[in-house]
């Protein structure tokens, strides 16, 4: 950002010197009074309740909660958060509706290196469609006063901002110089829903609206959705991704949508609908996170998936709590007993969780005296 | 003329006068004949010179000794019988039938008003002994007598006169009617009778084709019969077809139908929407290039093909026929075709290499629908070998691909200087349409501040006069 800051002050010298269109910096700079926008309004409404939002998020969040969400960078949660999400290529190739016509597949006579080739190219794709969305905190208001000159102050009949955006090619929409004037003769740097708008009439992004979707806006249409989820539809899987392309990760706005997505599958137990998406690493990261993890453990040993994805799911909460009481120093546990840790020192619905694995446990031992018995009785 | 006015006069004053005739024979004066008074005028030589004779037909009345009446006891209503006249009126004469008369759909069919009167009924409702009643009943004699009058006869007589002469609409739906009119071709009749415990459930045939065939006899002459060409199936794979022939239509038809239930052979379908891959097939002079297509795609092909596709559980599929259109020989073709068609295993056995799907809905992953027992490395294939797919299934033939058409008018200058006209307006539709979208109404940058300058103004406000009303009246 200091940067920013001394390509700014050049370029405002330079501003002052010379006209509008012609900066000595060599950059074409466009200036926009934000009342020619006409379908601005709505925009800027959205953009305050967004703020209004980061606000609230910033009381909640604490010092301790920024070092948790760090931690989603950290290889071992990483590995962890893939390993729990599964690659089953079934499900990350399935059929997707996107609004495109149908083509007639396409055959092909492959050779045994041509179909190991054409798989490898698929595992790596299937890779890339798997990449999670980074989990950041909400990002901070900019409130940066450049200078002040009262003498440029505009006393028209509708005082406006203007707002300089550089639109030089091959720079980074975050790095992009946006800056403001306003009425009262104050240069500062441009707000975040200033930069996003100009952003997004310079350099539009494919799929990202100019508007904000009400399903972003309203939550009460956010709501709807998510009560009229289905498998078939991919519901969860399409608001996370639209929220992805229409914000960015560290918008207050995306953040807000995933939480409330992850809550509302969380609430139906509807997880293995993310399974093998890109979603279900974030999604599992934040029940941990915010010690909501209790029922996704109730579904993994109802599912019978204790040794692998419950085991995971508690090292992932010791990780991310390391001061949590059940965490052990020695490593050759039983993955049995590790959940039985977790959930007799720290699981918050202790008893709904004991009978599960007890049931587990037992299921699982009348299953092996039965398969013993099979072999005695074929070995004989 | 005097004499002839003075004739007329007294006609006219009397009142009695309907008909003039002018005869020859008659000598001028008063003439009766056959009991009846006439007068018989001399006519002038102007008007023709013979004589006029005026008389009065209404012979119930006492003629006056100078009118004399007459009565002609042959007419045309009298010559003929009731049957002969109503067929007269009804019917087209045969003459007019070889013309094409009497057909279609303005056709006035006339109505039979003896059908529901009885003898001795009417609007008076009267009893008659020996007409609409017994003479005696037990021993005492039925006296005529009136009774009350019956309010519906009038009512259920008209009913019964509106449904005769109207035109019936076709009891099938639309889509049950077949590809043309009243015809057969197309319907569909339902499945084979059943055989034994075999009912063929599931089944159902359709009529392809139904025309009249004869051949000549040296007794008989020219022989006429019904040929009808059904196909049957269970729209699971099961298919069947058969020709019959038989004198009437009806009985052609059933033998047609239970005959290709007795011929049903085994189609294998891919995911069982479409066919297993393209390929190219022919009989006679027929030839069709069948294509392989995805889910939603449809029946495009030639409506014969419809048919059989609907019948044997294919849906979608794209098939150009090339050469002759003959039906019978499309069903045939067709059928040998599907026949002839390879599994995945057998084409990847025969090429000794992976059969690999990549499809767009599922991000072109591979899928391997069929693996060799041993699959060939690349130095064992020939470099002349065909490899595409497509080019394998369809054997040496290439189909021929048509150019997508462009409207003449697109080569044009004027076409250019279309463009340019109207290039600042080429996205207003869908501003308009992402205006009514977003903003329910065409909104500009002065809309919320002054509604008066909105598109929908004049609307909204009698959207609000229409709801003021509506709550007003509720109110009262």
């Amino acid at each position: 950002m200091s940067k920013n800051v001394q390509r700014l002050g050049k370029l405002w010298l330079s501003l002052k010197r010379t006209t509008l269109s012609s900066s000595s910096v060599g950059r074409p700079l466009l200036c926009h009074r934000s009342v020619l926008f006409p379908a601005s309004t709505q925009a800027q409404g959205i953009h305050v309740n967004c703020h209004l939002l980061s606000q609230n998020l910033e009381s909640q969040t604490t010092s301790k909660d920024e070092s948790r969400v760090k931690l989603f960078i950290d290889p071992q949660v990483q590995t962890l958060l893939k390993e729990l999400t599964g690659k089953d290529l079934k499900r990350v190739f399935r059929k997707r509706k996107i609004g495109q016509k149908l083509r007639e597949p396409k055959y092909t006579f492959m050779t045994e290196d041509q179909l190991k080739q054409a798989q490898e190219e698929a595992e790596e794709k299937a890779d890339k469609l798997l990449q999670m969305p980074p989990v950041l905190m909400p990002r901070k208001p900019i409130d940066e006063v450049l200078a002040f000159d009262p003498c440029i102050q505009m006393d028209e009949p509708k005082p406006s901002t203007l707002i300089f955006t550089d639109i030089s090619m091959n720079i980074e929409d975050r790095d992009r110089i946006i800056v403001a004037r306003d009425a009262d003769g104050t240069l500062r740097q441009a707000t975040w829903q200033e930069r996003d708008k100009m952003n997004a009439i310079y350099f539009p992004v494919k799929g990202r609206e100019f508007i904000t979707p009400r399903m972003f806006t309203q939550p009460e249409v956010l709501q709807n959705i998510l009560d009229r989820a289905s498998e078939e539809d991919n519901t969860y899987e399409f608001v996370l991704d639209r929220a992805c392309i229409q914000f960015e990760p560290d918008d207050p706005a995306f953040i807000n949508t995933a939480e409330t997505t992850y809550e509302a599958i969380d609430r139906v137990g509807h997880y293995d609908f993310l399974k093998s998406t890109r979603h279900y690493g974030p999604m599992v990261f934040y029940l941990v996170r915010t010690r909501k993890m209790d029922n996704i453990l109730m579904h993994y040993i109802k599912h019978r998936r204790v040794s692998t994805d419950a085991m995971r799911l508690v090292t992932l909460f010791q990780i991310i709590f390391p001061e949590c009481k059940s965490k052990v120093a020695e490593k050759t546990i039983e993955p049995v007993d590790k959940v039985r840790r977790y959930i007799q020192l720290d699981a918050i619905k202790k008893g709904e969780l004991e009978l599960a694995l007890n049931a587990y446990v037992e299921d699982e031992e009348r299953k092996a005296e039965l398969e013993e018995g099979l072999k005695r009785q074929h070995a004989i | 003329m005097s004499i002839l006015s003075s004739a007329l006069k007294i006609a006219t004053l009397s009142q009695k006068l309907t008909f003039l005739s002018v005869s020859e024979k008659c000598v001028p004066g008063f003439v009766r004949a056959r009991g009846l008074h006439s007068l018989v005028l001399p006519l002038p030589k102007i008007m023709g010179g013979s004589n006029l004779r005026v008389l009065n037909l209404k012979s119930s009345v006492p003629c006056p000794w100078y009118i004399s009446q007459t009565t002609y006891s042959t007419s045309f209503f009298v010559k003929h019988t009731a049957e002969q006249l109503w067929k007269g009126v009804t019917s087209v004469s045969n003459a007019g039938k070889k013309r094409g008369r009497g057909k279609g759909v303005g056709k006035k069919t006339a109505k039979d008003l003896n059908r529901g009167q009885i003898i001795g009924v009417g609007k008076a409702n009267i009893v008659w002994p020996g007409l609409n009643a017994p003479i005696l009943q037990g021993k005492e004699l039925v006296e005529r007598r009136q009774l009350a009058p019956d309010p519906d006869r009038e009512a259920k007589l008209i009913k019964m006169r509106d449904t005769m002469g109207q035109f019936r609409p076709l009891l099938l739906s639309p889509l049950e009617r077949g590809w043309s009119g009243t015809k057969m071709h197309g319907r569909s009749v339902g499945p084979p009778d059943p055989i034994g415990e075999d009912n063929f459930e599931g089944f159902d045939t359709k009529i392809l084709e139904m025309k009249t065939v004869a051949n000549m006899d040296a007794n008989y002459g020219r022989i006429r019969r019904f040929s009808v060409f059904a196909f049957t199936g269970n729209k699971q794979g099961l298919a069947g077809f058969a020709l019959a022939k038989g004198a009437d239509g009806r009985g052609a038809l059933k033998r047609a139908k239970n005959r290709a239930g007795q011929k049903l052979l085994y189609i294998e379908r891919f995911n069982e929407h479409t066919v297993l891959h393209d390929f190219y097939t022919r009989f006679g002079a027929t030839q069709i290039f069948v294509f392989k297509k995805p889910e939603g795609f449809g029946l495009v092909c030639h409506r014969g093909i419809k048919a059989m596709c609907e019948l044997i559980g294919i849906k979608d599929l794209y098939a150009k026929i090339k050469g002759s259109t003959n039906l019978q020989h499309i069903v045939k073709a067709f059928m040998l075709g599907l026949i002839r068609q390879k599994s995945h295993s057998q084409l990847a056995k025969e090429k000794g290499l992976y059969l690999v799907e990549q499809r767009s809905d599922f991000q072109n992953f591979p899928l391997v629908l069929a693996e060799p027992s041993h699959c060939r490395s690349d130095s064992e294939i020939k470099y002349d070998e065909p490899m595409n797919f497509s080019q394998v299934c369809f054997g040496d033939q290439i189909p021929y691909r048509k150019k997508p058409y462009e409207p003449f008018y697109k080569k044009l200058p004027s076409w250019e200087n279309h463009l340019l006209k109207t290039e600042w307006r080429r996205n207003h539709g869908e501003v308009r349409r992402w205006h009514m979208r977003e903003f329910n109404g065409l909104k500009n940058h002065l809309s919320s501040k002054y509604p008066e300058v909105d598109a929908t103004y004049a609307f909204q406000i009698w959207q609000k006069k229409k709801a003021e009303a509506a709550a007003a009246e509720e109110e009262d």
